[in-house]
């Protein structure tokens, strides 16, 4: 049987779970969610770990700050195996301690080291690509729909740049809302956000002219629409205020060349 | 006129600068608004596949002067305006907190004479971090033949200043742009050198030279470069193709952009800055200009076929550099995983090593990557040219030249 090991997703109870396995000293073939389905040989396990704290406290003793730091992004990946690969590295780590990072050849210390990166550059990609709209409450708002889980390292961003202002920022794939209230980051549910959401009335102008400026800005004897796609993915257009239109028409496009793949 | 005619006009006649870039700054969120990202950050990519990270504007395009290549020059008849500080100060601001920009780039026109303009770029922005409280980014132009007294002053609110030397010789700078002189813009780098610290330019300076408007070759241009990069610690050198905006003699008739040449100049100026190379290294007199079919290191390494293979678990790191597809991180990457294993070829692939072009350059315990016989000059040249990104990405401009 392959004992799988389940946990609600999150980094806290993740971290606690796999510190309860390495004290208890537990075979294990697969650490994820609770969402799982299971299969034909597999035992799955809800193992309760009474002391959560104690746990993460001895995680941020044993392991060192960097170590800490690529694991919570390698964690933050939608990647479906990253709980397992992450257990299998900090098995490593026990072995080769400092060096770990350097032995790029074994398996799952490429791929944490990968999966941290890729979440690394999405974070810092929507970074820039994040649009903020103003409320009529004065209120910043802003909509993303990442790959990766990236909305804590963008707060922490924005925490810093935007401190004397309110915002919100929206990831719409996962129904997760960070707020920010001049003090703390809060982490909120879809309730406790107001509906209706007004904008300010100058909105629209502000809008009017950054488009406007983007389009002005472009050197049209060197246009190269393939460079700018490379560097700003379709999937992030939907979000970004000057690209809403190309978005709307390359899905336009789409519906088109779907019908007439139907008709044929 | 609208703020939006103003702003239309202002940035259009600013675009032709090639810096965008916002990085290399630590300024701190000082309880208003804004940081600068040590890394940069781009916010947008126009239509041309330029980053767009600053709100890049002129103050004004009026100019007292009549530069040859330049849309704003006095004897052209465009329209003019200029922008108000308070202006300036509310777009940025307002850009800025919905996260379209990393901060302002803000040059200008000469108004009336160097010293005034300075003034007014600095009123600007000092507006802009002491009434507005903005500790983002700020790149800001320095004007030539302005009173030191003020690039101090200018220097102590940014960034980052640049001064664009243009044209890499001063006869061409004589005959292009006759009001400028290479020794008011070296007046400029050297204090800015001097001044350099945390709270002066922390991201330095940079400049900028137009490639094709003048008869220059690479080796020239390159040459300039790493004279600047020696001599006044600068930052960056931005290199932007000529394109045509006005009518005259004294200017080449250019179709289109030399796009692939600026790419080229690109690369061979990274290679200066990160890979230990020297401008002589690359070229010389029998060869002044760069392979547009090949990258300057590619073409370097096939003209130096001697020296290769390189053995992956023995090369020193500057070597490895010098192989074409390998960049500092993945030389990086070789270091610290051979001290620990012998690398495979198997395992440069796992480590994600891109070998597309390496493998032709690179032995892994004395192995080829494939049948020895392929490893002929002329094969892999023929190889490297239809790999080489530049020569074959066939965007809009690149198609013309055909038609
Ligand atoms: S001084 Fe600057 S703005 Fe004026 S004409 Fe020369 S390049 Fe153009």
């Amino acid at each position: 049987m392959n004992q799988i090991f389940l946990y609600d997703g999150d980094f806290t109870s993740f971290i606690a779970l796999v510190i309860e396995l390495f004290k208890r000293k537990i075979k294990v073939d697969k650490i994820t969610t609770t969402e799982y389905q299971k299969g034909l040989f597999d035992e799955c396990i809800y193992l309760e770990v009474k002391k959560k704290e104690e746990n993460v406290d001895l995680f941020q003793k044993v392991f060192p700050k960097s170590l800490i730091h690529t694991i919570y992004y390698a964690f933050l990946s939608d990647d479906k195996e990253k709980e397992t690969t992450i257990y299998q590295f900090m098995q490593k780590y026990f072995i080769y301690k400092n060096q770990v990072f350097h032995y790029r050849t074994i398996d799952c210390i490429n791929r944490v080291i990968r999966l941290a990166r890729k979440v690394g550059s999405e974070a810092h990609k929507l970074k820039g690509f994040l649009r903020f709209k103003e409320l009529d409450n004065k209120i910043y708002y802003g909509v993303i729909n990442p790959t990766n889980n990236v909305i804590e390292i963008l707060a922490k961003h924005f925490q810093r740049r935007l401190r004397n202002e309110y915002w919100i920022i929206h990831d719409e794939k996962r129904s997760i809302y960070a707020f920010y209230n001049k003090k703390e980051i809060m982490y909120v549910k879809e309730e406790q956000i107001p509906r209706n959401l007004i904008l300010n009335q100058k909105e629209e102008f502000i809008e009017d002219l950054w488009k406007n400026y983007f389009k002005t800005i472009a050197i049209k004897e060197r246009k190269n629409l393939r460079c700018q796609q490379n560097f700003m993915p379709k999937k992030y257009w939907k979000n970004i205020i000057e690209m809403e239109d190309n978005y709307e028409e390359s899905n336009s496009r789409k519906r088109v060349m779907g019908s007439n793949g139907t008709n044929s | 006129m609208t703020i939006k005619e103003k702003l239309t006009i202002l940035s259009d006649s600013a675009k032709y600068d090639a810096s965008c870039s916002s990085s290399g700054s630590i300024r701190k969120n000082s309880g208003g608004l804004g940081n600068a990202a040590q890394c940069g950050i781009c916010h947008s990519f126009s239509s041309d596949g330029r980053c767009i990270s600053l709100l890049k504007i002129l103050m004004t395009n009026c100019c007292i002067f009549d530069c040859k290549y330049c849309i704003n020059r006095k004897s052209n008849n465009v329209k003019r305006a200029i922008f108000e500080p308070e202006e300036i100060c509310e777009i940025t601001i307002n850009f800025y907190k919905r996260n379209y920009i990393e901060g302002l780039f803000l040059s200008s026109g000469i108004l009336k004479n160097p010293d005034y303009t300075m003034e007014k770029l600095i009123e600007t922005i000092t507006l802009l971090r002491k009434k507005y409280h903005f500790s983002g980014y700020i790149h800001a132009k320095a004007i030539p033949g302005a009173s030191p007294i003020l690039l101090k002053k200018l220097g102590n609110l940014v960034d980052r200043l640049s001064a664009n030397i243009e044209l890499p010789t001063n006869d061409s700078l004589k005959l292009l742009a006759p009001n400028k002189h290479e020794n008011k813009i070296y007046s400029i780098m050297k204090t800015v050198k001097e001044n350099r610290n945390r709270n002066f330019t922390p991201a330095g300076q940079s400049t900028q030279m137009i490639i094709g408007g003048s008869p220059e070759t690479d080796l020239e241009i390159l040459g300039k470069s790493e004279y600047l990069y020696n001599r006044y610690d600068l930052k960056r050198v931005f290199y932007s193709a000529y394109i045509p905006v006005n009518k005259d003699t004294l200017l080449p008739k250019l179709q289109i952009p030399p796009l692939k040449r600026e790419n080229r100049l690109y690369q061979a100026d990274w290679l200066l800055r990160f890979y230990g190379y020297k401008v002589n290294h690359l070229l010389d007199k029998e060869n002044p200009n760069f392979n547009i079919l090949l990258d300057p290191k590619a073409d370097w390494a096939l003209r130096h076929m001697e020296e290769y293979p390189k053995e992956v678990n023995k090369a020193a790191y500057y070597d490895l550099l010098k192989v074409p597809g390998i960049g500092p991180r993945s030389a990086k990457k070789i270091i610290s995983s051979r001290k620990y294993t012998s690398l495979e070829w198997n395992d440069l692939k796992k480590m994600g090593i891109s070998l597309k072009r390496a493998k032709y350059f690179l032995l892994c315990n004395g192995k080829y990557f494939t049948n020895q016989n392929i490893f002929k000059k002329n094969i892999i040249e023929a190889n490297l040219i239809l790999e080489d990104k530049i020569s074959t990405t066939s965007s809009n401009v690149q198609l013309s030249l055909f038609q």
